[in-house]
Protein backbone atom coordinates (compact mmCIF):
# COMPACT_ATOMS: atom_id res chain seq x y z
CA UNK A 1 0.00 0.00 0.00
CA UNK A 2 1.12 3.46 -0.46
CA UNK A 3 0.03 5.98 1.75
CA UNK A 4 0.19 9.92 0.56
CA UNK A 5 0.33 12.08 3.75
CA UNK A 6 -1.71 14.74 3.68
CA UNK A 7 -1.74 16.39 7.32
CA UNK A 8 1.58 16.06 9.84
CA UNK A 9 -0.26 17.58 12.46
CA UNK A 10 2.21 20.88 13.19
CA UNK A 11 5.16 21.82 14.99
CA UNK A 12 4.13 21.68 18.04
CA UNK A 13 2.91 17.85 17.30
CA UNK A 14 6.10 17.51 15.70
CA UNK A 15 8.14 18.30 18.29
CA UNK A 16 6.01 16.47 21.41
CA UNK A 17 6.22 12.74 20.86
CA UNK A 18 3.28 12.08 22.76
CA UNK A 19 1.06 14.26 20.51
CA UNK A 20 2.32 13.07 17.30
CA UNK A 21 -1.09 12.24 15.25
CA UNK A 22 -0.27 11.88 11.24
CA UNK A 23 -2.88 11.39 8.45
CA UNK A 24 -2.44 9.41 5.04
CA UNK A 25 -4.46 9.18 2.30
CA UNK A 26 -5.16 5.75 0.11
CA UNK A 27 -7.47 4.35 -2.57
CA UNK A 28 -10.45 3.65 -0.33
CA UNK A 29 -9.32 4.97 3.47
CA UNK A 30 -8.13 7.36 5.93
CA UNK A 31 -5.28 5.95 8.31
CA UNK A 32 -4.49 7.79 11.50
CA UNK A 33 -0.80 7.27 12.69
CA UNK A 34 -0.90 7.75 16.87
CA UNK A 35 2.45 8.00 17.58
CA UNK A 36 3.02 6.98 21.69
CA UNK A 37 6.74 7.28 22.06
CA UNK A 38 7.89 3.99 21.48
CA UNK A 39 4.75 3.04 19.62
CA UNK A 40 2.99 3.75 16.34
CA UNK A 41 -0.59 3.27 16.47
CA UNK A 42 -3.18 2.46 13.18
CA UNK A 43 -6.87 3.91 12.51
CA UNK A 44 -8.11 3.69 9.49
CA UNK A 45 -11.28 4.97 8.47
CA UNK A 46 -12.98 3.67 5.36
CA UNK A 47 -14.76 6.53 3.46
CA UNK A 48 -17.65 4.01 3.21
CA UNK A 49 -18.06 4.10 6.49
CA UNK A 50 -17.31 8.10 7.14
CA UNK A 51 -20.88 9.71 7.79
CA UNK A 52 -19.99 12.66 9.02
CA UNK A 53 -16.55 14.86 9.40
CA UNK A 54 -17.32 18.45 11.78
CA UNK A 55 -15.64 21.18 12.09
CA UNK A 56 -16.41 23.69 15.17
CA UNK A 57 -13.92 26.91 15.73
CA UNK A 58 -11.89 26.77 19.13
CA UNK A 59 -9.92 29.14 20.46
CA UNK A 60 -6.60 27.22 21.15
CA UNK A 61 -4.61 29.32 18.16
CA UNK A 62 -5.44 32.26 20.46
CA UNK A 63 -4.36 31.07 23.53
CA UNK A 64 -1.28 29.58 22.25
CA UNK A 65 -0.34 32.80 20.79
CA UNK A 66 -0.96 34.78 23.90
CA UNK A 67 1.20 31.66 25.72
CA UNK A 68 4.32 32.02 23.05
CA UNK A 69 3.63 35.70 22.95
CA UNK A 70 4.00 36.41 26.84
CA UNK A 71 7.07 33.85 26.86
CA UNK A 72 8.76 36.14 24.14
CA UNK A 73 8.36 39.19 26.31
CA UNK A 74 9.48 37.56 29.37
CA UNK A 75 12.68 36.96 27.29
CA UNK A 76 13.20 40.20 26.73
CA UNK A 77 13.67 41.08 30.56
CA UNK A 78 17.10 39.34 30.33
CA UNK A 79 18.15 42.40 28.83
CA UNK A 80 17.37 43.98 31.58
CA UNK A 81 20.96 42.16 32.94
CA UNK A 82 23.97 43.46 32.09
CA UNK A 83 25.70 39.90 31.60
CA UNK A 84 26.48 38.35 28.31
CA UNK A 85 24.93 35.00 29.35
CA UNK A 86 21.95 36.94 30.33
CA UNK A 87 21.72 38.56 26.94
CA UNK A 88 22.31 34.88 24.95
CA UNK A 89 19.93 32.89 26.64
CA UNK A 90 17.66 35.96 26.44
CA UNK A 91 18.11 36.09 22.50
CA UNK A 92 17.75 32.29 22.20
CA UNK A 93 14.19 32.32 24.17
CA UNK A 94 13.03 35.48 22.24
CA UNK A 95 14.11 33.53 19.24
CA UNK A 96 12.53 30.11 19.99
CA UNK A 97 9.11 31.76 21.17
CA UNK A 98 9.17 34.77 18.88
CA UNK A 99 9.19 31.82 15.96
CA UNK A 100 6.33 29.37 17.60
CA UNK A 101 4.03 32.76 18.11
CA UNK A 102 4.77 33.71 14.26
CA UNK A 103 4.37 29.97 12.90
CA UNK A 104 0.58 29.97 15.16
CA UNK A 105 0.13 33.02 13.37
CA UNK A 106 0.69 32.20 9.81
CA UNK A 107 -1.02 28.52 10.62
CA UNK A 108 -4.39 30.44 11.55
CA UNK A 109 -7.24 29.90 13.60
CA UNK A 110 -8.58 26.33 14.72
CA UNK A 111 -10.99 24.04 15.22
CA UNK A 112 -12.06 20.85 16.36
CA UNK A 113 -12.27 18.51 14.17
CA UNK A 114 -14.58 14.99 14.53
CA UNK A 115 -14.97 12.02 11.69
CA UNK A 116 -17.93 10.24 12.75
CA UNK A 117 -18.70 6.32 11.55
CA UNK A 118 -21.39 4.23 12.68
CA UNK A 119 -19.77 2.84 15.87
CA UNK A 120 -17.10 6.04 16.83
CA UNK A 121 -16.29 9.56 16.63
CA UNK A 122 -12.77 10.01 16.14
CA UNK A 123 -10.99 13.55 16.64
CA UNK A 124 -8.83 14.43 13.86
CA UNK A 125 -5.85 16.64 15.31
CA UNK A 126 -3.64 16.86 12.09
CA UNK A 127 -6.92 18.26 10.56
CA UNK A 128 -7.32 21.37 13.22
CA UNK A 129 -6.71 24.33 11.23
CA UNK A 130 -9.08 25.64 9.75
CA UNK A 131 -7.12 26.79 6.65
CA UNK A 132 -5.59 23.17 6.31
CA UNK A 133 -9.11 21.55 7.05
CA UNK A 134 -10.71 23.22 4.28
CA UNK A 135 -7.53 22.31 1.69
CA UNK A 136 -7.75 18.77 3.10
CA UNK A 137 -11.38 18.89 2.69
CA UNK A 138 -11.16 19.75 -0.90
CA UNK A 139 -9.26 16.33 -1.13
CA UNK A 140 -10.91 14.20 0.80
CA UNK A 141 -14.81 14.61 0.41
CA UNK A 142 -15.24 13.68 -3.78
CA UNK A 143 -13.43 10.10 -2.08
CA UNK A 144 -15.71 10.29 0.53
CA UNK A 145 -18.89 11.08 -2.42
CA UNK A 146 -17.63 8.36 -4.49
CA UNK A 147 -17.52 5.39 -2.46
CA UNK A 148 -20.67 6.29 -1.11
CA UNK A 149 -22.50 6.18 -4.33
CA UNK A 150 -25.71 3.72 -4.21
CA UNK A 151 -24.60 0.93 -6.81
CA UNK A 152 -26.42 1.15 -9.67
CA UNK A 153 -29.42 -1.84 -10.23
CA UNK A 154 -28.45 -4.30 -13.16
CA UNK A 155 -30.23 -3.42 -15.74
CA UNK A 156 -33.01 -6.36 -16.83
CA UNK A 157 -32.74 -7.62 -20.07
CA UNK A 158 -35.93 -7.57 -22.30
CA UNK B 1 -10.35 -14.65 18.07
CA UNK B 2 -6.59 -16.24 17.93
CA UNK B 3 -6.45 -16.53 14.35
CA UNK B 4 -7.91 -12.65 13.58
CA UNK B 5 -4.47 -12.03 16.22
CA UNK B 6 -2.21 -13.73 14.69
CA UNK B 7 -3.19 -12.22 11.00
CA UNK B 8 -3.13 -8.67 12.83
CA UNK B 9 0.71 -9.44 13.14
CA UNK B 10 1.51 -10.48 9.63
CA UNK B 11 3.14 -7.46 7.70
CA UNK B 12 1.98 -8.54 4.25
CA UNK B 13 -1.79 -8.19 5.71
CA UNK B 14 -1.43 -4.29 6.29
CA UNK B 15 -5.47 -3.88 6.03
CA UNK B 16 -5.42 -5.28 9.74
CA UNK B 17 -2.24 -4.23 11.75
CA UNK B 18 -2.97 -1.98 14.05
CA UNK B 19 0.20 -0.81 15.68
CA UNK B 20 4.18 -1.13 15.42
CA UNK B 21 7.18 -0.67 17.79
CA UNK B 22 9.46 2.17 16.56
CA UNK B 23 12.49 0.65 17.65
CA UNK B 24 14.68 3.17 16.28
CA UNK B 25 12.64 5.70 19.15
CA UNK B 26 13.79 2.56 21.62
CA UNK B 27 17.66 2.75 20.88
CA UNK B 28 17.49 6.11 20.93
CA UNK B 29 15.61 6.69 24.06
CA UNK B 30 17.92 3.76 25.62
CA UNK B 31 21.29 6.23 25.12
CA UNK B 32 19.48 9.55 25.56
CA UNK B 33 17.01 9.26 28.94
CA UNK B 34 19.67 8.13 30.74
CA UNK B 35 22.07 10.95 30.02
CA UNK B 36 19.07 13.74 30.10
CA UNK B 37 17.58 12.34 33.39
CA UNK B 38 21.41 12.81 34.79
CA UNK B 39 20.70 10.45 38.10
CA UNK B 40 20.62 7.40 36.30
CA UNK B 41 23.73 8.50 33.36
CA UNK B 42 25.51 5.35 35.23
CA UNK B 43 23.37 3.22 33.70
CA UNK B 44 24.74 4.07 29.94
CA UNK B 45 27.14 1.15 31.02
CA UNK B 46 24.29 -1.18 30.22
CA UNK B 47 21.66 0.83 27.93
CA UNK B 48 24.60 2.18 25.34
CA UNK B 49 25.50 -1.58 24.39
CA UNK B 50 21.93 -2.91 24.16
CA UNK B 51 21.06 0.05 22.07
CA UNK B 52 24.10 0.03 19.93
CA UNK B 53 23.24 -4.21 18.86
CA UNK B 54 18.58 -2.80 18.62
CA UNK B 55 20.15 -0.01 16.03
CA UNK B 56 21.92 -2.62 13.97
CA UNK B 57 19.87 -5.61 14.30
CA UNK B 58 16.52 -3.66 13.75
CA UNK B 59 18.53 -1.34 10.66
CA UNK B 60 16.75 -3.76 8.20
CA UNK B 61 14.01 -5.32 10.05
CA UNK B 62 11.75 -2.01 11.49
CA UNK B 63 8.65 -2.22 10.08
CA UNK B 64 6.40 0.72 9.59
CA UNK B 65 3.09 1.08 7.69
CA UNK B 66 4.27 4.60 6.51
CA UNK B 67 7.58 4.89 5.35
CA UNK B 68 10.04 5.92 8.20
CA UNK B 69 13.17 6.84 7.68
CA UNK B 70 16.70 5.62 9.53
CA UNK B 71 17.80 9.00 11.03
CA UNK B 72 17.42 7.98 14.40
CA UNK B 73 18.96 4.95 14.43
CA UNK B 74 22.44 6.81 13.21
CA UNK B 75 22.08 8.85 15.87
CA UNK B 76 21.46 6.07 18.20
CA UNK B 77 24.42 4.37 16.53
CA UNK B 78 26.89 7.33 17.04
CA UNK B 79 25.86 8.25 20.58
CA UNK B 80 26.47 4.30 21.61
CA UNK B 81 29.64 4.15 20.13
CA UNK B 82 30.57 7.27 22.14
CA UNK B 83 29.27 6.37 25.11
CA UNK B 84 31.06 2.85 24.89
CA UNK B 85 34.54 4.89 24.24
CA UNK B 86 33.12 6.85 27.50
CA UNK B 87 33.20 3.71 29.48
CA UNK B 88 36.10 2.25 27.96
CA UNK B 89 38.52 4.53 28.86
CA UNK B 90 36.89 4.73 32.40
CA UNK B 91 37.69 1.02 33.01
CA UNK B 92 41.03 1.33 31.15
CA UNK B 93 41.55 4.03 33.89
CA UNK B 94 40.30 2.58 36.76
CA UNK B 95 42.73 -0.70 35.96
CA UNK B 96 45.56 1.33 34.99
CA UNK B 97 45.17 3.00 38.37
CA UNK B 98 44.86 -0.26 40.46
CA UNK B 99 47.99 -1.83 38.79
Amino acid sequence: MTYTRISNGGLLMTVIPGLRTKLYLETDHLLLVEQLILLERYKRFYFRDIQAITATQSARWIVFGTIWGSLALVATLSFMVHHPLAVSAGAFFIALFGFAFVHNLILGPTCVVLLRTAVQTHRLAPLERIRIFHQRMATIEPLIREAQLPDTPPSNPP
Amino acid sequence: VECFAKVRTQKDETGLVRYAVLYDNVALFLVTAPVVTVIFWIFTIFTAPISLFLSFYHWSRQWNLVRRSRLRFGISILLSLLLIAFWTFIIYLAVSKRK
